[in-house]
């Protein structure tokens, strides 16, 4: 069954037993979560990675979505491609230079609802110590308790970022400066 | 050709034509001016090797968050220190200073919260500071000009391939850029049968050292190829200069003292593919 949003908060308030003014707040659970990216590989086709470590936690209010707070941090050297060589080469000093920068982040800084499923959420990303403004398109998954009666809460997030931005450039345009991310992760209500 | 490619020859061959212009120039000019010849040389060299990082990096950090960043800056201020030098700097002790200076930039900075920092920037001090005085002074005067740049290009255009094997195509090909810039000056010094000065060896040095410590240290570059190419232009401490008129009593000279500076690389980048066997995935 499709949930848009306001049952997705509905049913988190009627699970939590919360007054209409709680904020109910959720860690990211990683087993049933994934961080991939898409990047063009010279016009010719696409390849497709992942983040294998990475936490984060966000809250919902369900009277006011401006008041969500979103923060995830990811493990740059948890790149995996599928390549092991290729994955050592984007951990190092062209591209995530993982030894000095070992963590990306995002951290929101407005929310804007735009229907009952969807978000805009847009923050600060930050990687290779650059930070610089991103907009995330949200779109609300699902919520209801999980095998063990916990309440989960699933979201999926899309965004389309320029690496040379962040000041990973090498390869560019062999290798595009266009990289995609999509985000699909389920909180486990705290 | 692909983009990759007309990419890498624009970073390395720009520079080194714009060198080759430039140091052809600067030979003819003050052929019989040693100060002045090694102060516009080793500013040709340092210029060459900035416009090389520009090119590759595609343009500069400020303020540098990352070892690479500061690497345009080193070379500038090195080859300033190295032009004031010949003036009234003390030699010693501002080469002291820069090597000091260096592994500060690299180590506090870059990795502050390692316990052994202290260690790392001791013994880089040490290293850059021995080299300066084994490169600039001991061997710079064993060797013809042609001698010292052709050895310096060769450890250079080296570590281009060892490091772009390490996972770095962008220091690989300012390595490879640099040892291309040597090369020219090499040629240019052997047609000249004139030196290259003390300016050019310490800028080297220190970009040099940025390069290898960068690809150990951030890339898989295995410590043992760079020592080995840090140390290969030590060969070149024995024998002496040759400066005969003859060009073919110079060349024959030169190949014969090339011979334990090429050993040394040839082991160097033997380890590399025994120790970090390439890939072509990208």
């Amino acid at each position: 069954m499709k949930k848009n949003y306001l049952s997705i908060l509905l049913s988190t308030l009627a699970f939590a037993g919360a007054t209409a003014a709680q904020t109910d707040s959720f860690k990211i659970d990683p087993a049933h979560s994934a961080i991939i990216f898409e990047i063009s590989h010279f016009g010719v086709g696409h390849i497709y990675g992942r983040f294998d470590t990475f936490s984060g936690t966000f809250s919902v209010d369900p009277n006011d979505p401006s008041k969500d707070v979103v923060n995830v941090e990811i493990k740059t050297d948890s790149v995996d491609t599928n390549a092991s060589k290729r994955d050592t080469d984007i951990k190092g000093p062209d591209f995530f230079n993982a030894s000095q920068f070992p963590t990306a982040t995002f951290k929101s800084t407005s929310i804007k609802k735009i229907d009952d499923k969807t978000l805009e959420v847009t923050g600060d990303f930050t990687l290779r110590g650059v930070t610089k403004p991103l907009t995330l398109n949200v779109q609300a998954i699902g919520s209801g308790p999980g095998p063990k009666g916990e309440f989960r809460s699933g979201w999926e997030a899309t965004t389309t970022l320029k690496r040379s931005d962040f000041e990973v450039k090498a390869l560019v345009p062999a290798v595009s400066d266009e990289v995609s991310l999509r985000l699909a992760v389920e909180g486990i209500k705290q | 050709m692909n983009q990759m490619v007309v990419q890498s020859l624009q970073g390395v061959g720009l520079p080194s034509l714009a060198v080759l212009i430039a140091s052809a120039v600067w030979f003819a000019v003050f052929r019989e001016h040693p100060r002045l010849r090694a102060i516009g040389i080793g500013l040709i060299f340092a210029g060459g090797i900035i416009w090389a990082y520009l090119l590759g990096f595609g343009g500069f950090a400020f303020p540098p968050r990352e070892s690479g960043h500061w690497i345009p800056y080193i070379a500038g201020v090195v080859a300033l220190v190295g032009c004031l030098q010949g003036i009234r700097l003390g030699r010693q002790v501002s080469n002291l200073i820069l090597s000091l200076g260096t592994a500060l930039i690299f180590f506090w900075s870059q990795i502050s919260g390692n316990p052994l920092t202290f260690a790392w920037i001791a013994a880089l001090t040490v290293a850059l500071f021995v080299s300066t005085i084994l490169l600039q002074q001991v061997i710079e005067d064993r060797c013809s000009g042609a001698e010292l740049a052709l050895s310096l290009a060769l450890s250079a255009g080296a570590g281009g391939i060892v490091i772009f094997l390490g996972g770095s195509a962008v220091l690989g090909q300012l390595s490879a850029s640099m040892g291309v810039i040597l090369g020219v000056i090499a040629v240019l010094a052997f047609f000249f049968n004139a030196t290259v000065g003390a300016i050019l060896p310490l800028v080297y040095l220190f970009i040099f050292g940025c390069l290898l410590l960068s690809g150990c240290l951030f890339a898989q570059l295995p410590w043992l190829t760079a020592i080995l190419l840090w140390i290969a232009p030590w060969a070149l401490v024995f024998g002496q200069r040759s400066d005969r008129p003859r060009i073919s009593r110079r060349a024959l000279s030169l190949l014969l003292r090339m011979l334990g500076v090429i050993a040394l690389i040839a082991i160097a980048v033997g380890s590399s593919f025994l120790l970090n066997p390439p890939s072509g995935e990208m």
